[in-house]
């Protein structure tokens, strides 16, 4: 598994084949809502479901409330596939683009350091990713657990402001009614 | 979300029902920080989240944030009843190794007494 947001526009999970599409506002009020739209029809066991959902928006926020910065003017492209099997999910914003890949990955790479050595005095320090743009609610640590969760990896575009996401499920994790 | 506050002979317990996402994140925060604001310095706070199924990194922004600052008032914090989706989050992003955490509010309760 990818440790670090790859920056890479060849990569196969930006590969907007055979994904379905939609268009949302940039509209905070409603992103569990727009995740919802999403997932609608894949049906995993409850507490996963909770954690795709969960997984999801975080992405969409990002979009919506980091790179198009809640302007309503500006919409977020999503494309999606959840299977039984699989989950992808690229998500495109109007933004400049995430400037800070490299030094969130530094700050990362220290984090694992702690995380392996059992360093939990230590990896205090390194809980919150942090900018001058964050504000009091922002939990800076949405793409830590992303990189765990998305085991297919976190890749940005050249331009950054758009990322794409997989996940391969190890179990048997999902039923599926039917792709749109 | 709503939190039903409770005291048990000088530990303040916060029972919290609901989600914690972006949007409640910063509710869970405020009566946090008005009960601080009302308590002795030291005093020790548990946080419930038995009734909570859902959260999400802005909730865990606000668990780091209440344990930060127990920490600079040197106040006993422990989070119980974490479980499903919360937990395997907690998991996922490695808090659980840094959150203070115990499985019932009586092991919360235990924590506290025998580190005071």
């Amino acid at each position: 598994m990818n440790r670090e947001l790859q920056i890479n526009d060849d990569h196969e999970l930006l590969s907007r084949k055979d994904l379905n599409y939609t268009v949302f506002d940039s509209d905070f009020a409603q992103i569990r809502y727009f995740t919802l739209i999403l997932i609608q029809r894949s049906r995993p066991k409850s507490d996963e479901r909770l954690l795709l959902e969960q997984q999801v928006s975080e992405v969409i926020k990002n979009a919506i409330k980091h790179g198009n910065n809640c302007d309503s003017a500006k919409k977020v492209r999503v494309w999606y596939k959840f299977t039984a099997t699989e989950a992808r999910l690229i998500v495109e914003d109007e933004g400049s683009g995430f400037a800070d890949i490299e030094k969130w990955n530094i700050f990362n790479g220290k984090r694992r350091e702690y995380i392996d050595k059992q360093d939990f005095i230590g990896l205090i320090n390194y809980v919150s990713w942090r900018t001058e743009k964050s504000d009091t609610y922002d939990g800076g640590n949405s793409l830590f657990a992303a990189l765990e969760y998305w085991n297919c990896g976190v890749v940005y575009s050249l331009k950054r402001n758009t990322v794409a996401v997989g996940k391969i499920f190890q179990t048997d994790f999902m039923e599926t009614e039917g792709e749109e | 979300m709503q939190s039903e506050i409770t005291n048990q002979n000088g530990i303040c317990i916060c029972s919290v029902s609901g989600d914690i996402d972006m949007y409640s994140a910063p509710a869970l925060h405020k009566t946090y920080l008005d009960l601080a604001s009302k308590a002795a310095s030291q005093s020790p706070f548990i946080l419930d989240l038995e009734k909570t199924s859902y959260l999400d990194s802005s909730g865990i922004g606000v668990l780091v944030q209440i344990l930060a600052d127990m920490k600079r008032r040197q106040a006993p914090f422990v989070l119980c009843n974490i479980h499903g989706m919360a937990e395997k989050l907690l998991h996922l992003s490695h808090m659980s190794s840094v959150l203070p955490i115990e499985k019932t509010l009586i092991n919360a309760i235990t924590r506290i007494r025998t580190t005071a």
